[in-house]
Formats: C-alpha cells, sequence, structure tokens
C-alpha cells in the first residue's frame, strides 16, 4: 500500500458534482477522481445510472436489483473514485439540495439533452450566478446550441455526424460503425477540456461553461483529411492501405483470427524488414528497390507479403521484426493484451476492490508519473445513496430533523 | 478572452504525431508553442494529401497538426545546435518530447530541479520491453486494443472473413494526442506543489487502450473476449439511404414505435413488438428497414427521424461536414490563410465556451521564427546568418 504522498493528486481539494450518466459523461469523473477530486456522483432511484443495471459483459445475467451495484462491474469502472447521492428533482427541496451542492463545487458535469438543466434551475446561468467561477461541463452529441442540438443520439450516431464513419471501411466497401469506444474517446477529450478550465481558473480566476460537442471531438480526429478537403483533395476510406506506404495491411497468418500489422515507410523500414524477415529475394526484386516502386508494385508485393506471413509463426516473428526496428505487430486481442509482459511490467492494469463482487480491472490513466508508479488514487464506485448523509448533513449542513422530513417527502430518494 | 494556457510555453520536439497534435492543442489553448523541426523538415511535410502542389509547405496533416505554432529548424547533431536545443528547452514551461523518449531524456539534459513538465510521447512509453519500437498509425491502431473489433455490426456481418481494419489516417495517433494534452495539463496544474520537474511518460498504446476499459474489464474479470461479431448494436445499425448511409439506434420503446409509425407500419412489424425480438433477430430488422430507407434520401431520415424522436443519424461525407448547418453554427471550423497552401478549413477545439477563442494562426513555415527565436536566445543577427550557412539551422 502506498502511502497518499506517494500519489499525484493534481486535484486534491477540487469538488466535482456530477449529475451524468451512461458512459461519455461519467467516466470524466472516475479520471478526475483518480487525479484527486471529490466527485460526487446524484442519481434519482426513479432513474438509476442504467449502468447499475446494464447487462454486462455481454452475455451475462441482468442486474434486476438497480439499488445494488455490486453486480455490475462496469457501473465501478466508469463511476470509481465518486461517492454516490440521490436526488428526486421533481421535490422543490430536492432542487434546492442541488442547487446548494452546486454552489459548493468547483466544477459541474451534466449530460442530459440541452435545455434539461436550465429547466430545473441549474443551467450555466443559475450556477455563474451564485458561483461566478463555476465550471461547467456538459456533454452532448451536437452541443448546447444550433439547429441539431436538441436531437438526440448516441455515440455511433456522432461517429456518423463527425465524418469518421464515412471514412472508416473496406475501399470501395459500405461504411464501417463506430461503436460503444466513441464514448471513450469523447469522455477523453472532456477530461482534457476540464484541466484546462481549470488551468484558465487558477491562472485568471475566471470560470468556464466547456460546452463539448461529441460529434466535433470525432471530427477533431480527422482533422487532416477535413483540411485536405478544403484544399479540393477528395480522401475516401480505404481499409488498411495508405495512400503512399507500401507494404502497408493487417495480414491474415497462419493462425485463426490472429492478424498480422505491418507498414513500411521509409527504406531503412524496408531493409530491416528485409534483413530481419530473411527476405532476400524480395530485397533484390527490382520492382520493390524503392519507396515509389513498392507503391507501384503494391498488389504484388502485398501478395509476397501475404504469402511469406501464412508460412512463418506469427508470435515469434512480431517479436523478431518489432525488435529489429519493423514497425509490426499483431492485431492485439484483449486475452494477449492482457498477458503481455510489456504491459504489465509497466503497471498498466489496475484492481478496484468493491466489496462483494471482488476485482473490478481498469486500465491506468495513460499518465506514467516518474518515480512515482501506482500514482492515482483508485477507489471503487459507491452503492446508490450510500453518501446521503454525509454530504447532506455533514457538507451541506442540513440538520438532522430536515434530512428526515425531506427523507420522509421522497426528496432523497 | 482569456485562455488557459495564456504566458504559457511549450517546446515541442520529434516527429511523433500525438506530440505534435496535443501540441496543436496547446497552441489552441493559447500557449505558445515552439516546434523544432530538423533542417530537412519533419516528415509530416511529405505527407499528403497536398494542398495543390507537393512541398514541404503544403501537407494538410502537417498544416492541422501544427496549427498556431512557431517553428524553428535545427540540426541537433551539431554542437552548436544541440547547444540552441538545450537554451530552447531551458525556456520551457512545458516539453512535449516525442518518439524515443528514454534516448531524447538521455541525450537532452532533463534537468530535474527545474520547475518543468516534461511530457515523452511514444508508441509503447519510454521504459519497458518494447520501449523504442516504431509505430505508424495502422500498427498503433491495432496494438491498442480497438483494431481487433473493427468493423463490428453490419460491416462485419457482411464480411465476415476479412481482416480488421483500422481507423481512417492518424486518427489512432490523434486519439492518443488527446490524452497527450491532458497529460500535459494534469501536470501543469500538479507542477505548482512540486519543487522538481515532472515527468511524465506516455504510452500512446495505452492511451488507446483505456478508451478499450470496458473491453478489458469484460476479459479480465468475466473471461469474456469482445470480438468483431460481439461489437455491435443490439437493437439497430446502419441502414442504406437513397444516396448514402445511415445510422439507426431505437434502443428505447418508443423510438421504435416512432420508427414502425414513420415506416408506415409495415405489417412484419407487429412481430418485434417487444425487445427481446428485436434483438434476436437484429440482422433480420436491419434488411426489412433498408428496404424502405433506401429509397429516401440520408437528409430526410436524419431531420425527420429525429423531428419524430427516432435517433438517426447520416453518414457524413467530409464535405458534408464542412456544410453542416449545426458545426457552421458552432463555427467549428477556422478559416486559415497559409502563405503557401492558401485558405484551407480547420476544425478547431471540440468545445466552446461563450464565444469560440481567435482562430488559429497557420502552421509555421520551415524555419519561419528561427531569427526570433534565435535573437530570444542571444545570437546575434550575424551570427543567425552563419548559423544558417553552416547548416546548424
Amino acid at each position: 500500500m502506498l502511502s497518499s504522498s506517494a500519489l499525484f493528486l493534481p486535484l486534491k481539494g477540487i469538488r466535482i458534482v456530477d449529475f451524468s450518466m451512461q458512459y461519455a459523461g461519467p467516466c470524466v469523473g472516475a479520471a478526475l477522481g483518480a487525479l484527486g477530486a471529490d466527485v460526487i456522483k446524484i442519481e434519482s432511484a426513479k432513474r438509476p445510472d442504467i449502468t447499475r443495471a446494464v447487462r454486462r459483459p455481454r452475455g451475462t445475467v441482468r442486474n434486476d436489483d438497480p439499488s445494488d451495484s455490486s453486480n455490475t462491474r462496469i457501473f465501478h469502472l466508469l463511476n470509481h473514485n465518486k461517492r454516490s447521492v440521490t436526488l428526486s428533482l421533481q421535490h422543490e427541496g430536492a432542487r434546492a439540495l442541488a442547487k446548494k451542492l452546486a454552489n459548493m463545487a468547483d466544477i459541474v458535469i451534466q449530460a442530459a439533452r440541452p435545455g434539461v438543466m436550465e429547466r430545473l434551475g441549474l443551467g450555466y446561468a443559475d450556477l455563474r450566478a451564485a458561483k461566478p467561477d463555476i465550471i461547467l461541463l456538459s456533454v452532448s452529441g451536437g452541443g448546447q446550441s444550433g439547429p441539431e442540438s436538441k436531437y438526440g443520439g448516441y455515440a455511433p450516431l456522432f461517429a456518423a455526424l463527425g465524418g469518421v464513419t464515412g471514412l472508416t471501411g473496406y475501399d470501395g466497401e459500405m461504411p464501417a460503425e463506430w461503436l460503444a469506444i466513441t464514448d471513450m474517446r469523447v469522455g477523453s477529450v472532456a477530461v482534457a477540456a476540464v484541466l484546462a478550465a481549470l488551468a484558465k481558473r487558477k491562472a485568471t480566476g475566471e470560470g468556464e461553461h466547456i460546452d463539448l460537442s461529441g460529434r466535433e471531438v470525432m471530427s477533431t480526429l480527422i482533422g487532416d483529411a477535413i483540411a485536405a478537403f478544403s484544399a479540393g483533395a477528395r480522401p475516401e476510406a480505404c481499409g488498411n492501405t495508405h495512400r503512399s506506404m507500401a507494404p502497408h495491411g493487417c495480414f491474415p497468418t497462419r493462425e485463426p483470427d490472429v492478424w498480422f500489422v505491418l507498414a513500411i515507410g521509409s527504406e531503412q523500414e524496408w531493409r530491416a524488414l528485409c534483413d530481419a524477415g530473411c527476405l532476400a529475394a524480395l530485397a533484390e526484386d527490382q520492382r520493390f528497390a524503392d519507396g515509389f516502386r513498392r507503391w507501384k508494385h503494391r498488389d504484388a508485393l502485398h501478395q509476397e507479403i501475404g504469402k511469406w506471413l501464412r508460412t512463418e509463426d506469427p508470435r515469434p516473428l512480431a517479436e523478431r521484426l518489432a525488435n529489429a526496428g519493423v514497425p509490426a505487430n499483431l492485431c492485439y486481442r484483449m486475452d494477449e493484451m492482457y498477458a503481455d509482459e510489456h504491459l504489465r511490467r509497466r503497471d498498466v492494469f489496475r484492481e478496484i476492490q468493491s466489496g462483494e463482487l471482488g476485482r473490478v480491472t481498469v486500465a491506468a490513466l495513460p499518465w506514467n508519473i516518474e518515480g512515482e508508479p501506482n500514482n492515482f488514487a483508485i477507489a471503487p464506485g459507491s452503492r446508490m445513496g450510500a453518501d446521503n448523509e454525509a454530504v447532506y448533513c455533514g457538507l451541506l449542513g442540513v440538520s438532522e430533523a430536515e434530512y428526515e422530513s425531506l427523507k420522509r417527502a421522497g426528496a432523497l430518494e | 478572452m482569456s485562455r488557459a494556457l495564456e504566458g504559457v510555453r511549450v517546446v515541442e520536439s520529434g516527429a511523433d504525431l500525438a506530440a505534435a497534435f496535443a501540441g496543436q492543442v496547446l497552441a489552441q489553448l493559447g500557449a505558445e508553442v515552439i516546434k523544432i523541426e530538423p533542417t530537412d523538415g519533419d516528415p509530416s511535410r511529405r505527407r499528403g494529401p497536398f494542398a495543390g502542389a507537393p512541398s514541404l509547405e503544403t501537407s494538410s496533416l502537417f498544416l492541422f497538426a501544427n496549427l498556431g505554432k512557431k517553428g524553428v529548424t535545427l540540426d541537433a547533431e551539431a554542437p552548436t545546435g544541440a547547444e540552441i536545443q538545450t537554451a530552447l528547452l531551458a525556456t520551457a514551461d512545458i516539453v512535449l518530447w516525442g518518439g524515443d523518449g528514454a534516448a531524447g531524456r538521455a541525450a537532452h539534459s532533463f534537468d530535474s530541479k527545474a520547475r518543468q513538465v516534461w511530457v515523452l510521447v511514444s508508441p509503447y512509453g519510454a521504459q519497458g520491453p518494447h520501449a523504442g519500437r516504431p509505430a505508424h498509425a495502422i500498427n498503433l491502431f491495432h496494438a491498442g486494443g480497438e483494431g481487433y473489433l473493427m468493423p463490428g455490426g453490419a460491416t462485419f456481418a457482411r464480411y465476415p472473413d476479412r481482416e480488421p481494419i483500422a481507423a481512417p489516417g492518424e486518427m489512432a495517433a490523434f486519439s492518443a494526442g488527446w490524452w497527450v494534452a491532458g497529460g500535459a495539463l494534469a501536470g501543469w496544474l500538479g507542477r505548482d506543489a512540486r519543487e522538481t520537474a515532472l515527468l511524465i511518460d506516455v504510452s500512446e498504446q495505452e492511451a488507446l487502450l483505456r478508451l478499450c476499459s470496458v473491453e478489458l474489464m469484460e476479459f479480465a474479470d468475466h473471461h469474456f473476449r469482445v470480438d468483431r461479431p460481439a461489437n455491435t448494436i443490439r437493437v439497430g445499425g446502419l441502414v442504406p439511404a437513397a444516396d448514402g448511409w445511415a445510422e439507426l439506434m431505437p434502443n428505447e420503446q418508443a423510438m421504435w414505435e416512432a420508427l414502425v409509425d414513420y415506416m408506415g407500419s409495415p405489417p412484419w412489424a407487429e412481430e418485434f413488438k417487444e425487445l427481446k425480438p428485436r434483438q434476436a433477430a437484429n440482422a433480420d430488422i436491419l434488411e426489412r428497414v433498408a428496404a424502405w430507407s433506401r429509397t429516401r434520401p440520408k437528409d430526410e431520415l436524419y431531420h425527420e427521424g429525429q423531428r419524430r424522436g427516432i435517433p438517426f443519424g447520416a453518414v457524413l461525407s467530409l464535405g458534408e461536414v464542412l456544410e453542416s448547418p449545426q458545426l457552421k453554427h458552432r463555427q467549428f471550423f477556422a478559416r486559415v490563410e497559409h502563405p503557401r497552401a492558401g485558405a484551407l478549413s480547420y476544425p478547431t477545439l471540440p468545445w466552446r465556451d461563450e464565444q469560440r477563442p481567435p482562430g488559429p494562426t497557420h502552421a509555421p513555415l520551415l524555419g519561419q521564427h528561427n531569427t526570433e527565436v534565435l535573437t530570444e536566445l542571444g545570437y546575434s543577427r550575424e551570427e543567425i546568418d552563419v548559423l544558417f550557412e553552416t547548416g546548424v539551422i
């Protein structure tokens, strides 16, 4: 067990109130909690976060008691490092508590459809009136304003609307959808946005409304193609091929569903491939004697490489080539990833201890702070409403009598 | 309007595109970002598509990934070049060191006493058995865990025997780049509490793996390995439109009913009133929806579908993204004039405050800020001339 002084906790002392549900919003608070923030998640028993009940992993039994988070590891994954309180926001008393809580926060996170928080009196203008330097993170598919802002959607829709789906797919075939991982991408950008807002607040004392759009996040990832289009080029989906590199692809091997990834972008890489791969005939072949010729004869080259890769034992070959400086690797499956010696040595797989459920494995934040391994906070998610008393009575100073009366009125459900 | 990193100096070095993208993000956040390139230019300057004729100044990749930065060229192999580099690094608040982190650090006087944030950025991290291995975007994407899951859904169903596919262009590096930017910002916030330099080693593979957290947990804790057939939407997916494709996700009962109504309540929908049969027969349902949707333009499916409460999205082409009324309303694209490449449109930060910050300046021309930066470092006009003539800059 490391002492907390060995942890890297730049957000220690920062309080976050998190109204978000599902994926893209909640994963932000979990990461900020890992950096030391005190994150309080607000839910209502009538509408719990669906990840408390969601069927995970694919193919296992559904959790029929959503008040018990103990058999959804996905809830812990997305909501670790958070406390949990419940409020039924139809109640005026509950709305007053939510406001009070938000006014004590440095950061509020919400991912409701544009307009919902405003109707509850928790919009940016309301929050700022009470606390001028508040940072509000609003996560949505298209942003809080604009003709399509009220549209509903899920991650695969923002990927389509952001232009990424149309650029993804086998050459000349139908596009390929971007599924759930898209949400995590939006969350990773939101983490950066919140950290930037905190840096700004520290420098200037000003707060900010971070009005983040999922489809814009996706478009930033193809910014080069968008710029190229605006200059008259017409980039299109091309599978695993590259506009100028050859060989470049994801090739079948002699083992079923084990794929070999190889990309050669320079003479040096080509020579390393020919040497380490013992490809003397290819090295001598005049059709492949320079980058332009390899590109020109890429179909023949890919055929040769494909033939060769089908005869080799893929794992040792990948090691040998990579050690020789060739950009080569297997297409990592999760079982290989989890057993990977390199990732193990880097201590990438962290475990949340969640009580009844046992461990929940989480990939570390990808920031290895020198001399401080295991550097982030890692506490499990909380049962729904577990922190009601501590937060309402302790933090907000609600009297015991008032607490009981709110409870009786159903405001704290 | 004030920005987060006003007055902060970032020095960026190395050919890593995740680091370059992070530098671009920090520049948009107000930092002064100085990019060090070799005298023959960053390798990405040679990557197309080009704005007009191919040249070191017209690569759309370089132009996008380096918006808002200053640029200096240095031959770091020459002793004087190395000296200049060390002096320039010493002026930084944040250093983004792309490429081989370990070597970079050893070679270039990382000063643990300076109160700087150093972010080392490389495909597999600066330490460990795979440190120093090279990777292009396709290697990275397939090393990160998501590659094995692509394509899923209807695309996998159509081509079940084909190979996994990569993300387009440099998307894998840029996805990791957002984590690099986040790491630099976390370091910047954490710096005040420290007396010494903060060194953050970012592995791009780990940045991508973090995005696959759910799939990791499913394997590590449930021994369930998500693969391409499992990587799918349970109700909905891609459906053809008259002029392309649309994405449909009627997850909730009301959304399904609205879809049935939009389709004119076809008799086949009767047997799918309940969620369970819909999930069991998703492929079959998509085919039936396709027979209806392929006569309608994707824009109609999108807007009319959304008006009816059905989560429809259009698969937009790049041109349609650039012309999107929503993105135009948000002023998401900046039109930036470049002396050699002309005016191009670029995505800006994917969030806005009450107003957008001013658009970024164009990516630096090769060596554009040599004189400015060397003058600041104390070199005379004459010395700068000779540094150029002798090939150091």
